[in-house]
């Protein structure tokens, strides 16, 4: 009864929005139109859909471009080891408006972050010499990113970023360990006492293409105050904290994107119990702009204004919860499953456990049961790199991380952005 | 999302607490004001029936919010809470168990940085949320006032 009460006021909604010239439509076209200064507005779909253009153009139906890149679940780049359901893509990047690219392989597919982030030690090509982003003061701009148990650190450089057929052009991206001396000393702030979890090895991965449902990293935080762990100046050797406008932060590349910049489709098979040494699909850009991108049966996930919604577990609303396909298992509390006497964090059922929890979308009307498993970390062999695992987390959320996406399509789709679902932020599977 | 605090007096009062600099779980309340000049601190008062705690609240610049459970008849506190943005510093809010969080997480034979999770007799230490949205808690259980549990702590 409550699902159909629900999927009432979902369509109710989704009409609504097809009437509105809205603000996120608007905000759409004008993001299509600073993001690629070169290109103008040939068609809707490569401005985020809908009208309101003042030039009266004649619609123009763009080029599709190849907006499907091959994704990996594998045992990682070399330098890593005990890698676990972390799915990869390659990733050219350029120096802007040149041929001098490269393209860098394992790199971590995220939908919890936003923005490119390179690992430089061992992997990136310091020829290209990318040019530093600056901040409204001139000076070179670096950046601390603050993870559950440690850092990164690094520069903030210019580049084109490429993937499949795609191109985001001048996306300031995080070139994380920068050897340039001007970066070379990690501030007190960033670090804290925790661990630098900026190498190949402790990320399990040559950079993290963060594609979730932001454009920015930061967003209007760091445009209105110099928060600390975030964006810093650089001169001489040292650093101090900085604010940044939205245009300068590192930033999701899809949201660039001349076309199929309102989202992406994560497309992983099943996985078998007892795991699989290694698993391949696809990452899909764009949401209702190509044929291979047109939703099926999948039902609308709205998030909030941090990219969470409500998982209810055992009776329990945990109501910062969240898709990631850059978290390695299920997260979630649950103190009746016993812990791995190996893999630390990991949950180790005596045998596989079946487990169920209901997601419920942020206006609280659209909702639907998840079934999942969790098996034995400890009992697979080293050698798997994608299998129903999972692990604690703190007592406000359930992370659904890779194993969620095995066996789906999972949109995801860009905060302001117009799709054919209405606008972002929202997850669909 | 709306943080609720339940036991604590909705007319909480703003003040300016001056506590000692960088002490944190296990010590004094932290001063944030030092390192962090944005930031809004206000202290909770618990009610008639919880009078032997009270609940520090920092907000910082980044706009995340730092909540430390301090137990009134030693000024100590007990636990820690935060929510917000940007992860806030862990060293300044887990004092000397950050060594703890160190060398649990150094442990994992297989890598994965998404969720902490540690669950000792002398300390529990929990970290999570993705970027933009971060939250996590950290208490100390043989510290805790007369009546006072983990749920408490929000």
């Amino acid at each position: 009864m409550r699902f159909f009460a629900s999927l009432q006021l979902t369509l109710k909604h989704l009409f609504n929005y097809s009437l509105q010239p809205s603000a996120a439509r608007r905000a759409g076209i004008v993001r299509g139109v600073a993001a690629v200064s070169v290109v103008s507005c040939l068609a809707l779909a490569a401005c985020g859909g809908g009208g309101g253009s003042s030039t009266p153009t004649t619609p123009v139906t763009p080029v599709p471009v190849n907006n499907t890149a091959a994704m990996t679940v594998d045992s990682g780049p070399a330098a890593a080891s005990g890698v676990i359901n972390q799915p990869y893509v390659s990733v050219t990047i350029c120096a802007p408006g040149t041929s001098s690219c490269q393209t860098i392989d394992h790199i971590l597919v995220d939908t919890g972050s936003y923005g490119l982030r390179i690992i430089a030690p061992g992997i990136l090509d310091t020829s290209l010499a990318l040019p530093s982003v600056q901040n409204t003061a001139g000076i070179a701009v670096a950046e601390c990113v603050k993870f559950t148990s440690g850092y990164t650190w690094g520069s903030v450089r210019l580049a084109d970023v490429k993937i499949a057929g795609e191109v985001a052009s001048s996306l300031p991206v995080n070139i994380v360990g920068d050897a340039s001396a001007v970066f070379s000393n990690t501030p007190a702030s960033c670090s804290s006492g925790l661990s630098n979890l900026g190498t190949v090895a402790n990320l399990g991965a040559n950079g993290i293409l963060g594609i979730g449902v932001f454009k920015e990293d930061c967003g209007n935080t760091c445009v209105n105050s110099a928060a600390a762990g975030a964006y810093y100046a650089c001169s001489g050797l040292t650093c101090t904290g900085t604010s940044l406008p939205l245009a300068k932060q590192v930033s999701n590349p899809v949201a660039s994107f001349p076309q199929d910049n309102n989202g992406v489709i994560l497309v992983l098979p099943s996985v078998p119990a007892g795991g699989v040494n290694s698993t391949s699909g696809s990452l899909i850009f764009g949401i209702g702009t190509q044929t291979n991108n047109a939703f099926a049966s999948e039902t609308v996930y709205t998030t909030n204004t941090v990219g969470n919604f409500t998982t209810t577990y055992k009776g329990k609303a945990l109501t910062a919860s969240y898709l990631d396909s850059g978290s390695n298992g299920y997260y979630f509390p649950d103190s009746s499953i016993t812990l791995c006497g190996t893999s630390g964090g990991f949950y180790c059922p005596p045998a596989t456990l079946s487990l169920s929890a209901l997601n419920t979308d942020s206006k609280g009307v659209v909702s639907g049961t998840v079934n999942f498993n969790i098996e034995n970390v400890d009992n697979l062999p080293f050698s798997i790199s994608a299998a129903q695992v999972g692990g604690s987390a703190g007592g406000n959320t359930f992370d659904w991380g890779l194993p969620f996406f095995f066996g789906r399509r999972v949109f995801v789709a860009i905060e302001n952005s117009t799709t054919p679902k209405g606008p972002g932020p929202y997850w669909a599977y | 999302m709306r943080i609720t605090v339940p036991f604590l007096l909705l007319s909480a009062y703003l003040s300016v607490y001056s506590g000692a600099a960088g002490a944190a779980l296990g010590g004094a309340p932290t001063d944030f004001g030092v390192k962090d000049s944005g930031r809004q601190v206000r202290v909770l008062a618990a009610d008639n029936s919880r009078s032997n705690f009270r609940v520090n609240e920092s907000t910082l610049s980044s706009g995340t919010v730092v909540r430390e459970y301090v137990a009134a008849a030693s000024g100590t506190v007990f636990a820690v809470s935060w929510t917000g943005p940007i992860m806030p510093d862990l060293q300044e809010v887990l004092g000397k168990h950050v060594a703890t969080l160190n060398a649990e997480t150094s442990k994992k034979p297989r890598a994965g940085n998404s969720q902490v999770s540690i669950n000792r007799p002398d300390i529990v230490i929990q970290s999570g949320g993705h970027m933009r949205a971060f939250e996590g808690r950290a208490w100390v259980a043989s510290e805790f006032p007369s009546g006072f549990t983990a749920d408490d702590i929000q």
